[in-house]
């Protein structure tokens, strides 16, 4: 019996060499950015870190009004966002801190949960791309993904950015395993175990519950009678009650020490107000709404939002200091608009079939809505509350994003002189080859 | 038989020369004169940030214009690339025989600092320092007399040779021979001896893999960083022969 378990166990490392590889590059790829980028040469590392050194030091939970983790320009702390990812920093650099106790290699500690969040994520980009798609369409999935120049990057610093997309990876993959086992019990148990960590990491990720709530319902009633009804139910309380002893807990906790702020916002909002300096006060602070301006023209006029969020989604690091060449951004977006046209024309093909199956067609409207999602609430929150055009809060998008575009690009067929070009295989090897060379012209040029 | 030894050695020779082409590419590239190895002096200079002593901010040129100060000690911070010449142009100087010093650090670490004495004259000046690892510079200069002090850090001397840098630089040419031949040896054994054909798509991938091999190594010093990369690269060799070969090795499907 131990020896046809150890033989098992062997067989699917030597079954899957080349996922478990990939799943080393990617480990090592994410652990280099970390360890070669400075400390706080991130979006607001300094903050979060400070919430994770709290729990380190204290050995419990911050409420988030603590002075000593209150940033003093904006008066707010991250403490009173989920604090999960911070959670878990701070049991790394406990362990870090029994073998060496040097700020930076706590710091690194502190930095590995947001490597391990993303290579977690690569894994199930793996099982979702052997679940949607074959031969090399597979690969594209999960390169485009795993190699975008901005998910390596927050890939490497203490951020909530890489648990909720991690929680996102989990979700949709709840979605293709249970819409194809008609929500299994290991269906349902994964999407409870999505949906919690997504309540735990980043509001923009939300839109991943709402789309969850869509399909569950949804596929369980494809056809309504009794059984289905019964089946939805047994199973929706199932999957509430793991969200509820998983996820549960922190939003309780904050109902009883912020008064019913459930999800932290106004006292969020009543802090700045109190303590940020006078022109980041939220009543001060120079948001459109402020300025009289309409939500069109911040978004596609002289604000340009959608075009800086668009390629700093794609990737600008450092505090949106260190853009990519312009030329990349081309290469990137000519990946994108191939895809579109495939994509165009493979829903032509199924509109003509006429043949439409339910469940199909939430899965797609739902990968539509988890796109638009993430962009509405950046464009909403920087419309009202801090303009910020950056395409980190446009993140949790990317899985469905990619999906589309893979989908589209294995119908897009490209022939020169009679020769069809593999599109796929260009755009894994484009992807492969750019991030090491933004790696090296951008991250170690600038930091090492 | 006799074809098959000529195939392999021409194929032996392609990898040297092509290791040697890239780590001259990659030298010149990283030293700032442009690709095709343009020696003009304008175009050596590197970026770097000066302070002055209290830590504001000088300038972010290349080219510094220190307006008086007496002997005043410049900080300049994060060196990239590594320097070894400093180029003092000094302008409108009323005295000849200026002394001064240059303290250098390895660590950027005001404590511990090596310096050398320098005789400054009218126009260009050089002054070389060995080393190649270097964190900071501060200059002590008497420029009360000068009106300006153009400081450029190069690191290259004009007199230089191309191919010296590159002996030189001996450490970095060893590795793209060894990333070549993986590249191009070990992950093809099989092709390298039989087949005639070979996708020039992929291939070209390879180099450019092995060029920004080389700028890493250029640039970084760290071992464990080092070890760490090169593992990166050679997966990710491995990673894109497997994908290439699924469908004949080439990017064009059959």
């Amino acid at each position: 019996m131990v020896s046809f378990m150890t033989t098992k166990r062997i067989n699917i490392f030597v079954r899957y060499k080349y996922e478990w590889t990939f799943l080393l590059i990617c480990f090592l790829f994410y652990f280099l950015w970390a360890l070669i980028i400075p400390f706080n040469n991130a979006p607001d590392e300094k903050m979060r870190f400070q919430v994770a050194e709290f729990i380190f030091n204290k050995g419990y939970l911050p409420n988030g009004t603590e002075a000593e983790i209150r940033d003093e320009i904006w008066g707010i702390s991250y403490g009173l966002s989920p604090t999960l990812s911070y959670f878990i920093s701070s049991i790394f650099m406990r362990i870090m801190s029994l073998f060496n106790e040097k700020a930076e290699m706590i710091i690194l500690s502190a930095r590995l949960v947001s490597v391990f969040c993303s290579t977690v994520t690569v894994f199930f980009l793996i099982l979702i791309s052997k679940k949607c798609f074959s031969g090399v369409s597979q690969w594209v999935f999960i390169v485009m993904v795993s190699f975008l120049p901005q998910f390596i990057f927050i890939s490497s610093y203490v951020n909530n950015d890489a648990l909720a997309i991690m929680s996102t990876a989990i979700i949709f993959y709840a979605w293709v395993i249970g819409i194809e086992e008609k929500w299994s019990f290991k269906a349902c148990l994964i999407l409870g175990v999505g949906i919690s960590l997504c309540a735990l990491s980043y509001y923009n990720a939300y839109g991943f519950i709402l789309c969850s709530l869509i399909i569950f319902i949804g596929s369980n009633l494809e056809r309504v009678n009794k059984k289905s009804i019964k089946r939805l139910i047994s199973k929706g309380i199932f999957i509430t009650i793991i969200v509820v002893v998983l996820a549960g807990w922190w939003f309780l906790r904050n109902y009883i020490i912020h008064n019913g702020d459930v999800f932290g916002l106004k006292t969020s909002a009543r802090l700045s107000e109190l303590y940020a300096v006078v022109m980041q006060k939220p009543s001060n602070r120079p948001t459109p709404i402020n300025f009289g301006i309409i939500p069109l023209e911040m978004i596609f006029g002289q604000f340009n939002w959608l075009v800086k969020s668009y390629f700093s989604a794609i990737g600008n690091f450092g505090y949106m200091t260190i853009p990519l060449e312009s030329y990349m951004y081309y290469i990137y977006s000519s990946v994108f608009v191939c895809g579109f046209l495939g994509l165009y024309v493979k829903m032509k093909e199924k509109v003509l079939s006429k043949k439409i199956i339910v469940s199909q067609v939430l899965f797609c409207l739902c990968i539509v809505l988890a796109v638009l999602i993430p962009i509405s609430l950046s464009a909403y929150y920087s419309y009202t509350s801090d303009f910020q055009p950056q395409g980190r809060y446009l993140l949790t998008m990317i899985i469905p994003f990619c999906y589309i575009i893979t989908k589209g690009l294995s119908n897009f067929k490209l022939t020169i002189n009679e020769k069809r070009i593999s599109i796929e295989k260009i755009t894994i090897y484009t992807y492969v080859v750019l991030s090491i060379m933004i790696f090296c012209d951008k991250i170690l040029y600038n930091y090492l | 038989m006799k074809n098959k030894g000529i195939a392999i050695g021409l194929r032996l020779i392609t990898i040297i020369i092509l290791s040697i082409v890239v780590s001259l590419l990659s030298l010149i590239q990283y030293m700032g004169l442009g690709v095709l190895g343009d020696m003009n002096p304008e175009n050596r200079v590197s970026e770097f940030i000066v302070t002055n002593i209290q830590g504001e901010k000088i300038n972010t040129n290349s080219n510094v214009f220190i307006q008086n100060g007496e002997g005043d000690l410049i900080v300049i911070d994060r060196i990239y690339p590594k320097v070894n010449i400093i180029e003092l142009d000094i302008a409108d100087v009323t005295a000849d025989d200026l002394t001064g010093r240059i303290y250098y650090s390895y660590n950027g670490d005001v404590s511990e600092l090596d310096s050398i004495d320098i005789k400054l004259r009218k126009g260009k000046n050089y002054v070389t320092i060995n080393r190649k690892d270097l964190k900071a510079l501060f200059f002590n200069l008497p420029i009360e007399n000068a009106e300006s002090v153009r400081i450029n850090l190069i690191t290259i001397n004009p007199n230089y040779n191309i191919f010296k840098i590159l002996i030189d630089s001996h450490q970095i040419l060893i590795l793209n021979i060894l990333i070549f031949s993986f590249a191009f040896l070990i992950l093809d054994w099989k092709d390298f001896f039989q087949s005639k054909s070979f996708p020039i798509g992929e291939y070209i991938c390879r180099v450019i893999l092995a060029f920004y091999c080389s700028k890493f190594f250029i640039i970084n010093t760290n071992l464990f960083k080092g070890c760490i990369f090169l593992l990166l690269v050679i997966l990710i060799l491995i990673f894109l022969k497997k994908i290439s070969s699924s469908e004949n090795g080439e990017l064009y499907d059959n």
